[in-house]
């Protein structure tokens, strides 16, 4: 089989191999529940709930406010202890809807299957996804209905549902994809026909092999048109202009989106969690999460609430194995470490890692001896050093001339940097002034 | 929690080969040439290596020190350095000049301009190039291989000129054979001689991505592909092949055009960098003085390198991909490059031609007064260069004009001596008669035997004599000379030089 990728990229060690057989357990929901109203890209949601009110599962908490926002709704059924700040894997604290487990899980009343798809019409299927607060579980939770109702003059040729999973240790969507095959081809269907495309590609690395195989088989016997794409194994592959760019050899253009050229990316886990909505009705309350790294004793997949606090998660893989320096939400390229345990999952966290000092050690950073691998790796054809260059003594012009707006943050330079130059920090801090400089204006 | 836990920005995982590795990595791809260096050459090689990669990084951590700045010696560049400093030098060299070309490679070149990465040219072509120009005798002196020079070199060592050099002086020496070439077996600087230990060196840095393929593959390619077009008096029939394996360009296009801090970081600007640094390179080899130019078209784009950087920026993402102008623009800049150069050495050329030419007839007739001190003294200027036909041991003749009023000839000979060939002058006059004879070298032949034909009381017996000199047997010879006892194949050459010239004078009238 010949895998397709983009140019640029590092490779990584992936260490999936402590999770990636391992079936996903399904976690009983903890006392205490914190679901943040900003989960997602976008404005934060407005709550529609207050302290001392009754919730049952699928209950709406938090309401769209806006175009790009989402829903929230309650994991479990009990009572609304408090609508106040918390700490939120961001590092800031953020309005979020605390609620008391009862332990009862009743599902709220209207909670009932949509039907089957060949009675929806597109604009019902983006109503489902936009109503059960569907965003993408990828790790941008970008709000899927957006994305499924792109610009009226541009016609979607192929619908990819991103399988790539390049982040280190995860491998949620790996389970996923074997796990719930029924649901992906449902999804897949679904999807096809919210935004009429033409093709649906389903985009895999080339170490999920198993993965590969199952889903071909599953296509095979339902002559569904829904055609498997095997990628390279390569970071960020799973990055959604590089995944457009592998699969079509189209590129996006800079500040647009894959619609432009005529694509749709959905990840595996958003198309799964979209055929679970319409097919039971129920929102977009649970996630899989990968719990693993060297600090941990039984890495494996868990099907949690969202909302749970990730020391439940540790627990449930079994503790700390020796000592951890960084607790890791998402993957360890683009996730955010975190100071505290109590700290809640939200929809785009796909994984909780717990890193040894041996894996996260830093180096102090000596000169940049000019090697150009940071230029060699960059996915949206950057310079790195160039801009790090240019932000250190501070020229707005060239910042702007070498593209800075285009970094997607993916951390590849900095993973290879021989000389340890923090690269992206130069580029967010590069980015943060110049978007203040043109507020100001 | 008995342990605060660390936050940091992402990502949060880092590459191991961080500088230290990847210089590591270069140490290890250069010691199979550094190997073959030493087989060559003899230990002489590797105690000069030693010399330049200790003082390399003691000259670093002083500076450090002196500046009060953190250590920098353990990222290892230093000792990269020092390395392909003794690569590029020949194995004959006295041990002053590795610790001289260290000191200027590392303190000028390295430290001054803000050590790695900062440096504009690449140190050990920079610490080269100053010690060609300030001791080139001693730069050019290269022992043949196999010599087996020991650490004490002893005074009788036998040179050899390099390939790419009896290609330029026609020096009448065979050239080597491919094989020869490829495994090494020729003259030339410690590192560069084996290209087959180049490539296996080669090989390991693609392999490790410490280097991209672009300027190696260019370099060599242009190389091959401008010495096919213009290195024979016919277009396209150039002998590629023996460009590629003989000098120091393999030694470059692998170590020194791919040095970091000195070469572009984009893709693209590799490329223009090593065919920028081939076209260079084939101008310098069969259009310039030196017989190579490998290690000066790298520094000449080494200072090229910020201007290739900015003009091949990548595309930008979604902008899609190289253009038909964007191969013009490359195109243009290397035309541009090449255009200069050439036009700089053809006006040099020019400018200087006359004034070279006179000069060297100054110089030489200078030398060659000595074998006309009996009849005259050379006017100035009068010289002329005579045709000599093949086949003989005289290398030139000229033609002068003496204040007595006589014309008279100098021919330049090289007979076969004992080990090596002898140089040697032989004074005639117009009678063809012999004026005088002094032999410049001698150190061919057997120590305080051999070398007796430099003595006047030798050489003096040729003067007055004409053609057809023989060796005294039993009884004397009135064209006879006296051979010296124990020595009779240096004098014989002596003999056979002075006849050959004076062959060549007859014939030329």
């Amino acid at each position: 089989m010949l895998f397709r990728t983009f140019k640029g990229g590092v490779h990584l060690h992936y260490n999936k191999e402590h999770t990636n057989r391992v079936k996903i357990v399904d976690m009983p929901a903890p006392d205490k529940i914190i679901c943040p109203l900003s989960q997602h890209t976008g404005k934060q949601s407005e709550p529609t709930v207050k302290a001392g009110d009754r919730v049952k599962i699928g209950s709406l908490i938090g309401k769209q406010c806006g175009y790009v926002s989402a829903n929230q709704h309650s994991p479990v059924s009990g009572t609304v202890m408090a609508v106040e700040p918390y700490l939120h894997p961001c590092g800031s604290m953020i309005d979020s809807v605390i609620i008391e487990n009862d332990g009862k899980d009743e599902v709220f009343e209207g909670i009932k299957p949509y039907g089957d798809i060949s009675e929806l019409s597109a604009k019902d299927i983006i109503d489902i996804v936009s109503n059960a607060g569907i965003v993408g579980l990828g790790g941008a939770a970008f709000p899927t209905h957006v994305k499924l109702c792109p610009p009226p003059d541009t016609r979607i040729e192929t619908l990819i549902i991103n399988g790539a999973e390049c982040e280190p240790y995860l491998t949620a969507d790996h389970r996923i994809m074997l796990e719930y095959t029924d649901e992906l081809m449902f999804g897949c269907m679904a999807l096809v026909k919210a935004v009429d495309a033409k093709v649906c590609v389903i985009a895999i690395e080339s170490n999920k092999k198993d993965a590969i195989l199952a889903i071909k088989e599953k296509i095979s016997s339902a002559k569904s048109g829904i055609r498997v794409v095997g990628l390279a194994t390569k970071y960020p592959q799973g990055s959604e202009k590089q995944i457009v760019s592998a699969v079509t050899g189209k590129e996006v253009p800079p500040c647009a989106l894959p619609a432009d050229v005529g694509v749709v990316v959905v990840n595996v886990h958003t198309c799964v969690s979209t055929a679970l909505a319409i097919k039971t009705g129920m929102p977009l309350t649970s996630r899989v999460v990968t719990v693993a790294g060297s600090a941990i004793s039984n890495p494996g997949n868990f099907k949690v609430r969202i909302g749970t606090p990730i020391k439940h998660l540790i627990e449930a893989a079994g503790g700390f194995k020796g000592t951890a320096e960084k607790i890791i939400i998402g993957g360890p390229m683009m996730g955010t470490s975190v100071y505290s345990l109590d700290i809640p999952i939200i929809k785009g966290a796909g994984g909780v890692l717990a890193l040894t000092e041996r894996d996260v050690a830093w180096k102090t950073s000596s000169n940049c001896i000019h090697c150009g691998k940071c230029v060699g790796v960059c996915p949206v054809r950057l310079e790195p050093v160039t801009l790090d260059r240019y932000y250190r003594k501070f020229n707005a012009e060239m910042l702007e001339k070498y593209n800075l707006f285009d970094c997607i943050e993916c951390g590849s330079c900095v993973y290879i940097c021989p000389a340890r130059v923090e690269l992206l920090r130069s580029i967010r801090g590069a980015k943060r002034r110049l978007a203040q400089m043109r507020e100001s204006k | 929690m008995e342990k605060l836990l660390k936050v940091g920005p992402s990502p949060h995982i880092y590459t191991p080969d961080d500088t230290s590795i990847l210089m590591q990595d270069v140490i290890i791809a250069l010691m199979p040439a550094l190997a073959a260096g030493v087989y060559i050459f003899g230990y002489r090689a590797a105690v000069i290596t030693l010399i330049s990669v200790l003082s390399a990084v003691i000259f670093e951590h002083l500076w450090n020190i002196a500046l009060k700045k953190k250590s920098t010696i353990g990222d290892l560049s230093a000792v990269v350095s020092g390395i392909l400093l003794a690569f590029n030098l020949p194995a004959t060299v006295p041990f002053w000049i590795p610790l001289v070309g260290s000191f200027f490679m590392i303190i000028i070149v390295k430290m001054c301009f803000g050590g790695l990465g900062q440096n504009f040219l690449n140190p050990a072509l920079g610490a080269r190039a100053f010690l060609s120009a300030s001791w080139p005798a001693l730069m050019t002196s290269f022992a043949k291989p196999f010599a087996k020079l020991m650490p004490i070199l002893s005074p009788d060592v036998v040179t050899s000129a390099t390939p790419l050099g009896i290609l330029k002086e026609k020096a009448g020496e065979a050239l080597p054979t491919y094989m020869d070439l490829f495994i090494g077996n020729v003259g030339g600087c410690i590192g560069e001689t084996s290209k087959i230990a180049l490539l296996a060196g080669l090989v390991y840095l693609l392999v490790r991505h410490v280097i991209t393929w672009h300027t190696p593959v260019t370099f060599v390619g242009t190389v091959a592909l401008l010495s096919w077009i213009f290195g024979d008096k016919g277009y396209f029939s150039g002998d590629w092949l023996f460009h590629i394996l003989s000098g120091g360009l393999f030694l470059g296009a692998f170590f020194m055009a791919t040095d970091y801090s000195t070469t572009p970081i984009t893709k693209n600007g590799r490329v223009v960098f090593g065919v920028g640094c081939g076209i260079l390179t084939v101008i310098i080899r069969l259009a310039g003085g030196y017989p190579e130019g490998v290690s000066y078209s790298i520094l000449l784009m080494n200072t090229a390198f910020p201007l290739i950087e900015r003009v091949t920026a990548p595309r930008r993402f979604g902008k899609g991909g190289l253009k038909m102008r964007d191969y013009v623009r490359l195109g243009g800049i290397l035309f541009l490059i090449a255009a200069v150069v050439a036009l700089a050495l053809a006006l040099g050329n020019k400018f200087t031609q006359d004034r070279i030419k006179a000069r060297e007839f100054e110089e030489a007739a200078k030398s060659q007064q000595k074998v006309f001190d009996g009849v005259g003294k050379i006017v100035v200027n009068s010289g002329a260069t005579l045709e000599v036909k093949e086949g003989t041991s005289v290398t030139s003749l000229t033609m002068y004009e003496l204040d007595t009023g006589i014309t008279v000839y100098a021919a330049e000979c090289s007979p076969k001596g004992y080990k090596s060939d002898i140089k040697m002058t032989v004074g005639i006059d117009e009678n063809l008669k012999v004026t005088g004879v002094s032999i410049t070298d001698a150190s061919g032949e057997t120590t305080g035997l051999g070398t007796r034909v430099t003595e006047p009381e030798f050489i003096g017996q040729f003067v007055g004599k004409t053609k057809d000199i023989t060796i005294n047997g039993t009884a004397p010879n009135e064209n006879g000379i006296d051979a010296i006892t124990g020595a009779t194949v240096s004098s014989k050459a002596v003999t056979a030089g002075v006849n050959d010239a004076l062959k060549a004078v007859e014939e030329a009238l």
